[in-house]
């Protein structure tokens, strides 16, 4: 089981346990983003290092970053990201094309209960529904890590704690390492951890021996 | 390659089907072009080829005034010559009942038995002379179905003054007359008023009263073998008969249109393409930069989904191709279709027994690659843009872009007494320079085409004008069955409806200086010419030579000869004297390689006077008719070309033909001008619909917000135009350089009205482009485009 250890921004240093549930929480520009970003191989420190099984992402080439995002990582994104020209199927099947161990995107999509709207274009499905095609093709792809970036940040509370149960449930069932990132401070009550940062440092790192389910969440 | 990328491919190319459909479309219209002309040119040559071969032209023509059949043996023996026929060639009168001027003919005699080792003709109706071949004739299809003349049908023919009437046994081609002239300066065929008669040797002899004699010597020449060598070889043999200077194919008169046809074509197959190719090029660089930049966070997703740079630069690559492609494959069945027109049009002017229609492979491949190519040239700045986007910065909005004052912002006195509407336009204009330099720069390349169409009209105009208002100040010129003396001059202005009568001398030499030689007549020049000017192409005139020549440009071009040097005159005629003569002035004329010499000095240089070849006369309006009639009875004349005819003539046949070619160059600028507008419009559009959706909300009402991108692409068409004039200025130039020759150069010719026409098409497509865009204006949806993050 693959461990991702991080020194960013300013002098972070980060563990990230395998098929753990891991929070980060802080005001915008706090640098979670960035943080993020450089844990899924979208972007690269310019000092320091970000190891992954034990190959160091910060030294590896474009072409070995991708290979790197291919296999092991997926994302969901604050605003759903879904590509326009592609119907929700579609959108679910770009990511099982790639994936080294895909999932059948069908039933991704039952998984998230929108197997109805499997021809429906993004922009015939509302933010909530689009953030749960989002969710199916981030799991299609068969990762063994899921970063959210603001899952829930576009959403109204219903849509929201929807969203947060069926991150959580999905990564129970394929023992995923969940990290989310998100300004809201009632979400963290979900995780196993919680890192609070702020200016580009972690303050704060909670361990939370029962976590919450999205359900009991209020915020 | 993915699947799914795919799937998007088919998505955003349906999306934007309009701009891509029309970029498609200028790239075909490159393609098309590139293969129709290619075609054309291939189709003229290789029919030129085939004919050639088939038929048998000769390699080598020598003319004399009469030699021994015999002789040909002895000029069989010149080294390299395989094959020597010699035949008699007349020039003749025909009298067509409903003709009200003669019509002139050139006689060739052919072997009864049809044992032609050069110049077979091919029998289009009929048969062969039959029996001894006495008072048959064989006609040029041309000049039969002009005057719905069939087999069987009698001719009169003044032969050796005698008027006999010749059965028709059949119509034919020739090798040698696939563009059929007179000669003497014209330009066009002219089956009206001109044939070639096919008669039978014995016939021709005995009329001709040329028993085992001729006038003509053809040969066909071993390959590989030095021209001039031959050439001179054979002036010598024959010099004491008569020679007239022998000459190559290539200087054969309908060989020499003919090859500059081709060489013309050839030249308009490559400037014409390059030019909408570039354009496309340029305008679907434009459109994919866009894309990419729409399409960031597209691209972020599915790099961080882990799709490889080089599939996103392949996928959009492919969007590319497939316009490309379209536009590769509308262009060659286009091309290929209007090819066979363009062939069959030319089929009109050059009358060929084998017509080629062509398809090359090779071309249409070039075609379509270049289509291809400019795709890929101008799209693989942006596609490769898309390809390395880090996933990260994909996903973050983008900065938001600079507004700083502009130029014209800080001019006060202007600035603030424009409208809002026309500060939002300029500030538009100034700010996306690079979009503004292409769009201005595509608007300019319709516009030059726009004008190319226009001055090849005006250029056709001024050459017109000037050669038959200001030049040719006669109405008809008479042409002499042989030399006359001065005394016919007083018989021609005793015809009624002549009003005045001028003697024309033209003398048949050969310019020879150093190793260059040129076959020419020299035109001798009263002082006090009154129906023939001599102009230079300002209009200028031009004082006639005292003691010297006048020469073309492209004469002294070939003699490669200034004003003040010497050449040498070898007289094909009566004393054949040589004489050296200084060149006096060299005059720039659009038609025809011409020298001219003062009269006193030609007839010094002949060591005879009082002869004439013809005559130029002036003639009451509207007694033309009855002036024809009356020359038909002169025995002398040999042709009458009425000059009012000529022009008639040429209007009527350039003009069916120029009008097709303008309407499909006028097509094909509206393409490029829509397409560019029409793309520089939807990209203005989809990049401020949320700023034109605010202007909504804000109580703008359609109509307005329709002006402000109508104003901004009426600005910019305006901007293109003084570029779009001057680029047009310069194709036509390069056209016309294309197509000057020996036998005639276009003038440059810029009118006004041509600015102006050019101009207003302009502006009107520009209105076509924006009410195309306005339905997708008009439908907005407000609110989502407020809702539009990017």
């Amino acid at each position: 089981m693959g461990e991702v250890e991080v020194h960013a921004l300013v002098g972070v240093d980060l563990d990230v346990r395998p098929g753990e549930c891991l929070v980060i929480l802080g005001p915008s520009g706090s640098g979670k983003s960035t943080l993020l970003h450089m844990m899924g191989g979208m972007d690269r420190p310019t000092a320091g290092s970000v190891e992954f099984r034990g190959m160091d992402l910060a030294t590896l080439s474009d072409a070995d970053l991708t290979r790197f995002r291919r296999a092991s990582v997926a994302f969901v994104f604050q605003f759903y990201n879904l590509i326009p020209g592609l119907t929700a199927l579609e959108n679910v099947e770009m990511a099982a094309e790639v994936g080294e161990a895909p999932r059948d995107p069908r039933a991704m999509l039952e998984q998230v209960a929108l197997a109805t709207r499997a021809d429906h274009f993004p922009s015939q499905l509302s933010g909530g529904e689009q953030q749960r095609i989002a969710i199916a093709r981030a799991a299609a792809k068969g990762a063994r890590v899921l970063l959210c970036d603001e899952p829930t940040g576009a959403l109204d509370r219903e849509s929201g704690r929807l969203v947060l149960t069926l991150l959580r449930d999905l990564c129970k069932e394929y023992d995923t390492t969940l990290v989310v990132i998100t300004h809201n401070a009632a979400i963290g009550a979900m995780g196993d951890r919680v890192l609070k940062m702020s200016s580009g440092k972690i303050v704060e790192v909670v361990e939370n021996p029962r976590p919450a389910t999205p359900g009991e969440i209020d915020w | 390659m993915s699947r799914i990328l795919d799937r998007k491919l088919r998505r955003d190319l349906h999306g934007m089907r309009g701009p891509a459909a029309a970029i498609a479309l200028i790239l075909a219209c490159g393609v098309a072009v590139f293969v129709c002309v290619l075609t054309a040119y291939q189709g003229l040559r290789d029919s030129r080829d085939a004919t050639f071969a088939a038929y048998r032209m000769a390699d080598l023509y020598a003319p004399v005034r009469r030699a021994p059949r015999a002789l040909t043996r002895t000029l069989e023996r010149v080294e390299g010559v395989r094959r020597v026929e010699g035949r008699i060639v007349e020039e003749v009168t025909v009298d067509l009942p409903g003709l009200t001027a003669p019509c002139s003919a050139r006689v060739v005699s052919v072997d009864l038995a049809r044992d032609l080792a050069m110049h077979e003709l091919h029998l289009v109706e009929g048969a062969w002379f039959d029996g001894d071949g006495d008072r048959q004739v064989i006609v040029a299809d041309r000049f039969a179905r002009h005057h719905g003349l069939a087999t069987g049908d009698r001719l009169l023919v003044v032969l050796n003054n005698r008027k006999e009437a010749l059965r028709v046994v059949a119509t034919a081609f020739s090798p040698e007359y696939v563009y059929m002239l007179r000669g003497g300066g014209e330009l066009l065929p002219d089956p009206e008023r001109f044939t070639v008669l096919w008669v039978a040797t014995p016939f021709a002899e005995s009329v001709f009263d040329a028993r085992e004699a001729c006038t003509e010597f053809t040969a066909l020449l071993e390959r590989g073998v030095s021209l001039p060598r031959v050439v001179a070889e054979f002036d010598r043999i024959l010099d004491r008969h008569g020679a007239l200077g022998a000459y190559g194919r290539a200087d054969q008169l309908s060989t020499r249109f003919l090859n500059d046809e081709i060489a013309g074509l050839k030249g308009m197959a490559t400037i014409v393409p390059a030019v909408f190719l570039g354009v496309a090029a340029f305008v679907l660089r434009m459109l994919l930069a866009r894309l990419v930049q729409t399409q960031r966070g597209q691209v972020a997703v599915f790099r961080a989904t882990g799709y490889a740079p080089a599939q996103i630069a392949a996928h959009y690559l492919k969007l590319v191709l497939a316009i490309g492609g379209a536009g590769a494959l509308l262009g060659a069945g286009a091309g290929l279709w209007f090819s066979r027109w363009v062939l069959r049009m030319y089929g009109h002017f050059y009358q060929f027994p084998i017509l080629e229609f062509p398809v090359d492979p090779w071309i249409l491949l070039g075609g379509g690659g270049a289509s291809l190519a400019a795709a890929t040239t101008g799209a693989l700045g942006a596609a490769l843009r898309a390809a390395r986007l880090l996933p990260a910065e994909g996903l973050r909005p983008e900065a938001p872009r600079v507004f700083r004052r502009t130029l014209l912002e800080r001019w006060r006195a202007v600035w603030t007494r424009l409208g809002f509407v026309e500060r939002l336009i300029l500030r538009n204009v100034t700010r996306q320079r690079r979009r503004t330099v292409a769009t201005v720069a595509g608007i300019a390349v319709a516009c030059g085409v726009l004008v190319l169409a226009d001055l090849m009209q005006d250029s056709m105009e001024v050459l017109l004008d000037h050669q038959f208002r200001r030049v040719e100040l006669q109405d008809a010129r008479v042409g002499f069955e042989s030399e006359r003396g001065t005394g016919s001059m007083h018989e021609l202005r005793r015809l009624p409806g002549v009003r005045d009568a001028e003697l024309e001398l033209a003398v048949p030499v050969r310019l020879v200086r150093g190793w260059r030689e040129r076959r020419a007549a020299i035109t001798g020049l009263a002082k006090d010419q009154r129906l023939r000017a001599l102009l230079d192409r300002e209009g200028r005139p031009v004082p006639p030579p005292r003691d010297g020549l006048i020469l073309s440009s492209s004469l002294a071009g070939r003699l490669d000869v200034r004003v003040g040097g010497e050449v040498e005159v070898r007289f094909l005629r009566g004393s054949r004297r040589v004489v050296r003569v200084t060149v006096e002035r060299v005059v720039e004329e659009y038609l025809g390689s011409f020298a001219y010499a003062g009269s006193d000095a030609l007839a010094r240089w002949l060591g005879e006077g009082g002869v004439a070849t013809g005559a130029l006369l002036l003639v009451d309006a509207d007694r033309a008719a009855e002036v024809g009639r009356a020359l038909k009875t002169v025995p002398a004349v040999a042709s009458v070309i009425f000059k009012a005819q000529v022009v008639e003539s040429f209007r009527s046949t350039l003009a069916a033909s120029q009008d097709i070619m303008l309407g499909v160059i006028r097509l094909f600028a509206g393409i490029i001008a829509f397409g560019v507008i029409y793309n520089a419009s939807r990209i203005a559009l989809a990049e401020r619909e949320r700023e034109l959706g605010t202007l909504r909300m804000l109580g703008f009402r359609r109509r307005e917000v329709a002006a402000l991108l109508l104003g901004e692409n009426l600005l910019l068409a305006l901007l293109a135009l003084p570029f779009g004039l001057g680029l047009g200025a310069l194709f036509g130039a390069a056209l016309v350089g294309a197509y000057a020759s020996d036998l005639y150069r276009l003038p440059f010719a810029f009118e006004p009205a041509t600015a102006i026409r050019a101009s207003l098409l302009v502006l009107f497509f520009t209105l076509l482009a924006a009410l195309a865009v306005r339905r997708r204006l008009f439908g907005l949806d407000l609110v989502e485009t407020l809702k539009t993050r990017e």
